[in-house]
């Protein structure tokens, strides 16, 4: 059985607990530790932070999903902008970057939205970006207004401080973890970050000991032995059976046109061997994809 | 309201890889149509066109 954000899965905190913890969050915005890169900048006076974001989110796009895993749609996507990763291949990238892009969150009103959503079929509320994280005090103000759970999914690349995991706790039914760089140095090269494997696989651990989980990895053009075979390797060895979804359909966005290595298409040899290896593997890794002819939707 | 209920476009990325696979960066509903006639043997998006008959998300 696949986890899904659905009615079934919906966690549920109290209200009180909510409200706590909002004050909380809030209060770490003076001085924000809330991602690996621990600035330590006050958001709420707007200090300049790796990131850019401030205390209010923006959203800059939303729509209604098929593409997603397909135990998850429709999802209602919604994009939070604003990111603490530069990788150079970002589809989104680099509108995403800017945190004021878009229009500016009424917790109310957006509350309002998403049940309206779930209402009417919308079976997960997947929450990207940028990095939804970032957000994590507007994510919980979201929990706090809703009069029933919400099926929130975190759509994110888990670079957040092992604390988010906690406030988060019952309030995010799903996290979609992208696991993207098997290694320190093809994560610091392609996205800026450093400690990546550290602290990824660190949150990996921690997130699924509480609340059902996706592992997306990108298959990236040359990365196949240095990101794709790691990633996997270490899923197996830690989180056994775990739902694994292997997005193919790379395609060079933003700076990535310009480097030699990651401006071509993903070859037909690195998916062939890439699924073969996936195959064999203790992971539950979604529909089989026979087709000849076959759309791979991918984030 | 999403963006195209605000009759604002919705940009998407539709690529065809080296093996001749089409990947949809977004699948809105608008386009399941024309994803199921461009790949009618795909299990995966058979299930996606299923979800959005039965009116989810609408």
């Amino acid at each position: 059985m696949y986890p899904a954000a659905t009615s079934s899965a919906r966690p549920f905190v109290d209200r009180e607990t909510l409200r706590r913890r909002l004050l909380e969050a809030r209060h770490a915005l003076k001085r924000c530790n809330l991602c690996e890169w621990r600035c330590g900048v006050n958001r709420l006076i707007g200090d300049p932070a790796p990131c850019r974001v401030g205390v209010d989110t923006y959203v800059f796009k939303r729509y209604v999903n098929f593409g997603d895993e397909p135990e998850l749609v429709p999802t209602y996507r919604v994009y939070l902008s604003g990111c603490n990763f530069r990788c150079t291949f970002c589809n989104t990238g680099p509108g995403c970057f800017e945190p004021t892009r878009g229009e500016r969150v009424d917790p109310c009103g957006l509350v309002a939205e998403l049940t309206e959503r779930v209402a009417n079929g919308a079976k997960t509320i997947d929450l990207l970006g940028g990095e939804p994280s970032l957000h994590m005090h507007t994510l919980l103000e979201l929990a706090a207004e809703a009069s029933e759970p919400l099926p929130l999914a975190l759509d994110s690349n888990m670079y957040m401080a092992p604390e988010v995991l906690e406030w988060l706790d019952g309030v995010i039914a799903l996290y979609i973890a992208d696991f993207k760089f098997g290694n320190d140095e093809c994560a610091k090269r392609l996205a800026g970050v450093a400690r990546y494997v550290e602290v990824i696989t660190r949150n990996l651990r921690i997130a699924a000991e509480r609340t059902p989980m996706i592992i997306r990895h990108l298959l990236m053009p040359g990365h196949v032995d240095c990101c794709f075979r790691p990633v996997v390797d270490w899923t197996v060895e830690h989180l056994p059976g775990a739902r694994f979804q292997l997005h193919t359909g790379y395609v060079p966005c933003w700076r990535a046109t310009s480097d030699p290595k990651m401006s071509r298409l993903t070859s037909a040899d690195e998916m062939r061997w890439a699924w073969d290896y996936l195959r064999t593997k203790d992971l539950q890794i979604g529909p089989e994809q026979t087709a000849e002819k076959h759309a791979d939707v991918r984030a | 309201m999403s963006e195209l209920e605000r009759e604002t476009a919705l940009e998407v990325t539709i690529t065809v890889g080296v093996d001749g696979r089409i990947y949809f960066q977004d699948l809105p509903s608008q386009l399941l149509p024309i994803a199921k006639e461009l790949c009618p043997c795909d299990p995966g998006l058979a299930l996606r066109y299923g979800a959005d008959q039965q009116g989810c998300g609408q």
